[in-house]
């Protein structure tokens, strides 16, 4: 399977920089954590990889090729699991992913297959005709997350998807994950779960104000800053100053006029 | 914070909502909005008013002509009050009382439930409140002055006259309000949250339907009051309740105006008739009013009793939707085989059935247009003799017109449905899983639009022709019906390169320029059309020849847009052109 290479992504808004000359490989079979505090510039790197943003430079490579130049056969080896579940409110569960599996063009009798294995392995059979507007989150990313699988994609983007899941469902796409990258697919996995990451990665990228300050296997990061865990090397990376401190400061100030 | 400035915060947060829309961008300035809005309504009363006052400037008339006389226009603003009222009741439907989205983010905050009701009380109250200002501000100045133009009316009593008018149409512009929101909460309080999640849109449809329709009935119906009045048939219609009402506060300053000392023994006479029919219906006002008057205070009662039930707790985000899918299996496997092959057809067909009947804003849109043909209809029956009706060539042409404008309405209000966003910040899984196939996406969207908004039309319809002319020649005019749909429907989506439903919407540029002409060629064309069918309908070889030609047209019109070969990618994040073009370059 071929690899994906983001080449010096940049993307600025209004003249604000958001995410400043990455560059990164995914190789298939692998799975990259991809770190960050907030407002690093994660999402916008994803969604510049799934062409849901143009760059305001660099480029996405997938198969040698600009994903630009052909973005439709890009994307249809692409699944993408966003950040925040936006669906279609008045469409019911099975509805949705009907829809994404005819306009991916999947055969209905395989379509109905799949959609009913999904409802069925995530708990939502007894859901999956009602609007997806009486849903909790969790419920919505269940299905996001399988339209996102649907088509058998080649490359998966997760922006942080076990946002709302309860414990046994995080546990379960945990494994997935693992599954999915021993078939060789290549999956970019963005989360502030470090433990996760730690688990699951086989490489990180640490992005920090838009620009990455590293890209390595989780041990050689460790070895390499001489920390125990990737909790240790996050902290060393990208937290400028003390949290105990501004625990201590925002406790005050929630105090205040009390 | 204070009670008092929850109360307000919350206020303001209600009011903000009754704005929201796909339409408006979060960016948009909404008091400019408004303020349009506002512009548009006064202007446009102000127009109606001067409009419908004329005939009293010109010429002069006795005090009791013209207290018989103003019955019309009394009848046709309390109408014009009541229905736009109900309307805008209607059209904010959901938004009337604390819905599952208010109560979810409201009520984890330590705010007290009564505080949030109380405010979303004063929201609604507000609204209906300015509704019904704006619509009978400019009425209540300029009708009154110019009704009595030529009479010596003292200030004061042109004053109470003016009062009068505020009064009476403001109040029955209210009670129909509030009738709106006493049915609602009565079905919210007697239904169960499932049952009423599925009968509320329909409801809601039907009301839009039905009120619409009566606005554009307003002019024709403030006909002849004084006659109706008289008639035992009033009982059922409000405005002429608080046509009473009027007549009882303020019909006789009118009536007994001081009149020129001078006139002549004929306009004497006459004087003295109009005087003998006013006071003949003096009896009946009174009636009308005491009805007028039961039935307000029913309606707030009732109102009242209901919301006050529904308020013991908020909504809660149930699981509504009921469950229907073993049921509607056989009949969506037929329409996959016989309608829909094809996976992305079958993606625009169910998609498009799905938005233009569960978004709200795209079932509103087409239920006006439902409404607008409906009122055609009315207008066009009202005007016919149709006793001796024994075949098709006994039916006037205008009678045929009424199918045509119906569904060419209903597939105009389509056609702007389909610009609209169902959930703009969901087409993002369009975008990922777009593969380029707009054609055969837009194929199954013209099959939903003729399944789901031209059949049911022309079934509404259907029952007329067979009375008309038979089962076997109105199921033949419906097929002409169906058929010069598919050129309309070909017609409306030629050039539409968009994505229906998903793609931002950008509003028309040329739609004030050319907004007038359209409405003139769709009602020539909808008559030539209506005539077309007359004929054809005589002759099984004509009616045959005419479909043949309706098939051939939408055939030559579907391979023409096919072979159009400027066909850009899709943009589904497109934006209104951000510089406004004056056109006054040379």
């Amino acid at each position: 399977m071929p690899e994906l290479r983001a080449r010096g992504l940049t993307k600025h808004f209004s003249g604000v920089i958001a995410v400043r000359n990455v560059d990164f490989t995914l190789r298939p079979g692998e799975i990259v954590g991809y770190l960050g505090p907030n407002g690093s510039g994660k999402t916008t790197t994803l969604r510049m990889v799934a062409g849901l943003v143009d760059p305001s430079s660099g480029r996405v490579e997938y198969d040698g090729r600009n994903v630009r130049d052909d973005l439709i056969a890009f994307r249809h080896e692409l699944g993408y699991v966003p950040e925040e579940p936006y669906l279609y409110p008045f469409l019911s569960g099975r509805e949705y992913l009907e829809l994404i599996g005819r306009l991916r063009e999947i055969p209905d009798r395989l379509l109905t297959m799949k959609v009913e294995g999904f409802l069925e392995l995530f708990g939502l059979t007894g859901a999956a005709d009602q609007a997806i507007a009486s849903y909790s989150k969790g419920m919505r990313q269940k299905i996001v997350i399988s339209a996102a699988l649907l088509h058998d994609p080649s490359v998966i983007l997760f922006d942080e998807p076990e946002s709302g899941l309860d414990v046994t469902t995080t546990l379960v796409l945990r494994h997935m994950i693992r599954l999915l990258a021993d078939r060789g697919k290549a999956v970019l996995y963005s989360s502030h779960i470090l433990e996760v990451v730690e688990r699951v990665c086989s490489k990180v990228i640490v992005l920090y104000k838009g620009a990455v300050v590293a890209d390595d296997s989780v041990e050689h990061l460790q070895a390499l800053m001489s920390r125990s865990s990737l909790e240790g090397v996050f902290s060393q990376l990208v937290i400028k100053e003390d949290p105990a401190r501004i625990a201590s400061d925002l406790a005050a100030v929630a105090a205040l006029g009390s | 914070m204070r009670a008092t400035s929850i109360h307000s915060t919350l206020t303001r947060h209600f009011l903000r909502r009754f704005l929201e829309n796909d339409l408006i961008s979060p960016e948009a300035d909404r008091s400019q909005l408004l303020a349009v809005v506002g512009a548009a309504l006064f202007s446009m009363t102000l127009l109606i008013s001067l409009f419908m006052s004329f005939a009293y400037i010109g010429l002069p008339r006795t005090p009791s002509q013209l207290a018989l006389s103003a019955l019309n226009d009394r009848y046709f603003y309390i109408s014009l009050s009541m229905v736009v009222s109900a309307l805008l009741a209607v059209a904010q439907w959901d938004s009337l009382v604390v819905d599952v989205r208010d109560a979810a983010i409201l009520e984890p905050l330590p705010v007290r439930p009564t505080t949030i009701r109380r405010a979303k009380l004063a929201a609604v109250a507000i609204l209906g409140g300015a509704a019904a200002l704006v619509v009978n501000l400019m009425p209540t100045l300029v009708f009154p002055w110019l009704l009595v133009y030529h009479t010596r009316l003292s200030v004061g009593a042109m004053l109470a006259l003016m009062a009068t008018h505020a009064t009476v149409t403001i109040a029955a512009g209210a009670i129909a309000y509030v009738t709106i929101i006493a049915l609602r909460e009565t079905m919210a309080a007697v239904l169960r949250p499932r049952l009423l999640a599925a009968v509320s849109p329909l409801v809601q449809g039907s009301l839009i339907v039905g009120l619409g329709s009566a606005l554009l009935l307003i002019p024709p119906s403030s006909d002849r009051i004084a006659t109706r009045v008289l008639s035992d048939a009033n009982v059922l219609s409000p405005p002429m309740w608080f046509l009473g009402v009027y007549e009882v506060m303020a019909g006789d300053i009118v009536r007994h105006a001081p009149r020129s000392p001078a006139v002549r023994p004929r306009v004497l006479a006459a004087e003295s008739a109009a005087a003998k029919a006013y006071d003949r219906r003096k009896p009946q006002f009174d009636i009308l009013a005491r009805r007028a008057a039961t039935a307000s205070w029913l309606v707030l009662l009732v109102a009242a009793a209901a919301y006050s039930w529904n308020a013991r707790r908020f909504p809660s985000a149930a699981l509504v939707q009921s469950r229907r899918r073993a049921r509607w299996n056989t009949g969506r496997r037929l329409v996959q085989l016989l309608i829909v092959r094809g996976q992305t057809i079958r993606a625009g067909f169910f998609f498009t059935l799905a938005a233009i009947w569960r978004s709200n804003l795209h079932r509103l849109t087409l239920a006006c247009a439902g409404a607008a043909g409906v009122a055609a209809a009315v207008v066009t029956l009202s005007g016919l003799d149709l006793e001796d009706v024994s075949g098709a060539g006994d039916v006037p042409t205008g009678v045929f017109a009424i199918q045509p404008m119906f569904y060419g309405a209903l597939l105009v209000a389509f056609r702007h449905a389909i610009r609209v966003p169902a959930e703009l910040r969901a087409n993002w899984a369009f975008q990922l899983a777009w593969r380029d196939h707009g054609r055969d996406f837009l194929s199954g969207v013209r099959r939903a639009a003729l399944v789901g908004v031209v059949m049911p039309a022309l079934l509404v319809v259907l029952p007329l022709f067979a009375y008309l002319l038979g089962v076997p020649l109105a199921l033949a005019h419906a097929a002409l019906g169906l058929a010069g749909a598919a050129v309309v429907l070909e017609v409306l989506l030629f050039s539409y390169e968009k994505v229906p439903f998903t793609c931002t919407y950008v509003p028309s540029e040329n739609l004030k320029a050319f907004g007038i002409p359209y409405v003139v060629a769709f009602l020539i064309g909808a008559s030539m059309f209506a005539g077309m069918e007359r004929g054809a309908l005589q002759h099984p070889m004509a009616w045959l020849r005419l479909i043949g030609l309706l098939v051939l047209i939408t055939g030559t019109l579907r391979v023409a847009s096919l072979r159009r070969t400027s066909r850009p990618p899709v943009d589904f994040d497109e934006a209104p052109t951000t510089t406004q073009r004056l056109g006054l370059h040379t």
